[in-house]
């Protein structure tokens, strides 16, 4: 049996590494369960284009060779050739281009597509997609401090939340058998959190170890590769990196012209060679050319793994395997375990089961953090003794003020800047600047306000705001369905469907959550800083209500 | 581990964190050096060898709060480290004399 | 069309082992333990395998643990969520 005094020592450890990292937590699992839909959120956010179908798989060679005449640098960088169709393909091809550079900025892309005329020439444009997936997984990853700084901190919170979880281990072993699925809704309200906290906790504890661990290696990459260079390694780690590189490498062209093979072909070639890959999109290199290269990214069945750098490179004059080191069953075992870690983070298996998997598992994290802040302001709640008045302590009422504002900041502030994908656009020269204004002033917003009007009315209020922002993604749907003059857009495929419909769901969920609130904050037990009753007032209404919320 | 457990939060905490990063590079260099394939192994070992320190940092950072005093954290896990890192540079030494 | 069978069963393993535990709160009176306990190790093995027979060992093993995961804490909550329900 375990000690009660290392039970009582690793409580105080559990709870310090706890309160210190739950808000960036909080968002960070927040914003990561929102990713694993990154996907059809950039298509649902994507407007209306050309689409890959105006130009069919036959007839892409000769875009391709228009495409390459006419942009010499896209050519060189990669003509990237679109299959799926989805809405978040504007046309059949798309590059990037340098943008004219001014000395002390950072350097810049435009994104260019290109489609063919009714008449078979060529139609190219300059114009940017939708980066709110990519905002959204930038919240995720350093919860939305720039990345300089945001990246090293979430480090730091990555470690002492791999520590909260071996101590909330450690706390909870004496009674984990005993009490494992105990979920115990009642008068106890110290009792009830506790047991959301913790059955949330163990049952879903190999996903938040991996979590824990992988994320660390992800936000601290440079400075433990720094790391290795000087302890381990000697200087010699950039060249086992280079060697490690060559996978990624891209024949030199040699300036003499060579018919290439149609993309169709290429891809029946693939097939016949590498049966258990699918191919997410092509990128042709030095097209046109002797030594022009397709690199083909994608998932190889029965593989967990990175999507978006492996696969293979082919010729694109005859269709051969020309490199093959980034395809998982061809990778060494280290780079293979490397990646099955760093695809076990992203959730970049199988297909729609661990998604949905991933998605409640990060939604669970986020609860589990909230629940664990509840439980700190629970636990040191003041309980009124014999109808008299008592104030709740100082702490307990900021932390119950920043909980509410951080978290609910965050999630009405993702869901405002979801729906502002739709509403500005057109209107604002530039969009993807505004999914972060739109977010940064309702999250800071929340917060001035949880604090200015406390926990308890700030919640129902937030929580209100939560409901409506996120109720607002299938209604502006549903808007620029009924009123096609105001230039917004609804697509109708499962995917984009998909996002109106979970997030109806989750504003359902929220109101939910926003009536069971206002109700705890009137008849709830009023020594709380969850309660709008005074404390006086305990003794002069009736028997109090338990809170269920 | 018998007697009682003192607290000594900086003591621990600190030794958790630098110690647990020093022993979290020693062993993942010895498993570089003596691993399969060694120190010239292709591949990207150097990519593995980050989630490898980041889960012994956890695990030495988490349980080091055992100890019974933040001296004795430092005492053991420092001659942990002092162990791994001879041990590393003894390697690094003999692959590249 | 294998992967539906693999999730039903995993998911219906889940549900017997959550219905074995003495903090089950689906069945106001509970059901025998050992049985229960027994048919959803079975199910769950079985789900395992037909993971693995859908997705190749790898992916299958990880897909199965994470839906194991997810409907052990999901079990518990629908329960909660039932009682405060009928509660009020």
């Amino acid at each position: 049996m375990i000690r009660s005094d290392i039970v009582r020592l690793y409580k105080t450890v559990h709870t310090w590494t706890g309160i210190s990292c739950g808000f960036a937590l909080f968002i960070a699992f927040y914003a990561g369960a929102l990713t694993m839909f990154k996907e059809p959120i950039a298509r649902w956010a994507s407007p209306p284009a050309v689409g890959v179908a105006a130009v069919p798989l036959d007839d892409a060679p000769r875009l391709l060779e228009l495409v390459a005449a006419a942009h010499p640098q896209a050519r060189e960088e990669g003509i990237k050739l679109h299959l799926r169709g989805h809405e978040n393909e504007p046309a059949r091809v798309t590059w990037e281009e340098d943008a004219p550079h001014e000395e002390g900025q950072p350097h810049d892309h435009v994104h260019w597509w290109a489609t063919l005329k009714p008449d078979g020439t060529l139609l190219a444009q300059p114009e940017e997609p939708s980066e709110l997936a990519d905002f959204i997984n930038e919240i995720h990853m350093s919860v939305g401090i720039p990345q300089a700084a945001g990246l090293p901190l979430m480090g730091l919170v990555s470690l002492l939340y791999g520590v909260a979880l071996i101590a909330g281990v450690i706390v909870l072993l004496p009674t984990l058998v005993k009490d494992f699925f105990a979920l115990r809704v009642g008068k106890n309200l110290k009792r009830m959190w506790l047991d959301a906290h913790n059955v949330v906790g163990i049952t879903a504890l190999p996903f938040h170890l991996v979590m824990a661990i992988t994320a660390i290696a992800l936000c601290w990459k440079g400075e433990l590769w720094s790391a290795q260079e000087v302890a381990i390694f000697g200087d010699r780690q950039a060249i086992l990196m280079d060697r490690d590189n060559g996978p990624f490498e891209v024949p030199k062209p040699t300036g003499e012209a060579a018919a290439m093979m149609a993309p169709a072909q290429l891809l029946r070639k693939l097939e016949e060679q590498v049966p258990d890959l699918q191919p997410s999109f092509l990128v042709f290199k030095n097209y046109g050319d002797t030594a022009a290269a397709v690199r083909v990214p994608g998932a190889e069945r029965g593989h967990v793994g990175d999507t978006h750098l492996g696969g293979v490179m082919l010729s694109a004059v005859t269709g051969d395997v020309l490199k093959d080191g980034a395809l998982p069953s061809r990778q060494d075992p280290d780079r293979r375990a490397a990646e099955t870690l760093y695809g076990l983070h992203t959730g970049q298996y199988e297909g729609l089961t661990i998604k949905w998997a991933y998605f409640f598992l990060g939604l669970a994290g986020a609860w589990l953090f909230y629940t664990g802040n509840l439980l700190w302001i629970e636990t040191r709640r003041k309980k009124a003794r014999d109808g008299g008045a008592v104030e709740q302590s100082r702490s307990t009422r900021l932390l119950g003020s920043a909980t509410v504002g951080v978290c609910l900041g965050c999630v009405a502030g993702l869901s405002l800047s979801i729906v502002a994908a739709k509403w500005l656009h057109g209107r604002v020269a530039d969009l993807n600047h505004w999914h972060a204004v739109v977010y940064y002033v309702v999250f800071l917003g929340s917060i001035a306000w949880a604090f200015a009007r406390g926990a308890a009315r700030s919640a129902v209020h937030l929580l209100c705001l939560s409901a409506a922002a996120t109720m607002a993604i299938p209604l502006t749907t549903l808007t620029a369905l009924l009123f096609p003059a105001l230039g917004m857009w609804a697509h109708g495929s499962a995917a984009t469907l998909g996002v109106d419909v979970v997030a109806f769901m989750g504003a359902l969920c929220f109101a939910w959550m926003a009536v069971a609130t206002l109700r705890r904050t009137r008849h709830g037990p009023a020594d709380s800083v969850w309660s709008i009753r005074k404390p006086g007032q305990a003794s002069a209404l009736s028997t109090p209500v338990p809170a269920d919320a | 581990m018998a007697g009682e457990i003192r607290p000594d939060w900086w003591g621990k905490t600190s030794a958790g964190a630098i110690l647990g990063l020093g022993l979290a590079l020693s062993l993942t260099g010895l498993y570089a050096y003596l691993g399969p394939g060694g120190i010239d192994a292709p591949g990207g070992r150097y990519s593995l060898m980050r989630f490898l320190e980041a889960f012994v940092w956890i695990t030495v950072f988490g349980f080091c709060f055992l100890f019974r005093s933040g001296r004795a954290a430092w005492a053991w896990l420092g001659a942990a480290n002092l162990i791994a890192f001879a041990a590393l540079f003894a390697c690094r030494f003999h692959f590249f004399a | 069309m294998i992967v539906s069978l693999a999730l039903a069963l995993t998911v219906l393993g889940c549900a017997n082992i959550y219905l074995a535990s003495p903090h089950q709160k689906w069945r106001a009176r509970p059901l025998p333990r050992t049985p229960l306990r027994a048919a959803g190790s079975l199910l769950l093995v079985a789900g395992l395998a037909a993971w693995v027979a859908a997705l190749r060992p790898m992916v299958g093993f990880f897909v199965a643990l994470h839906v194991v995961m997810v409907c052990l804490f999901v079990f518990p909550y629908a329960a909660a969520f039932r009682s405060v329900g009928r509660g009020h």
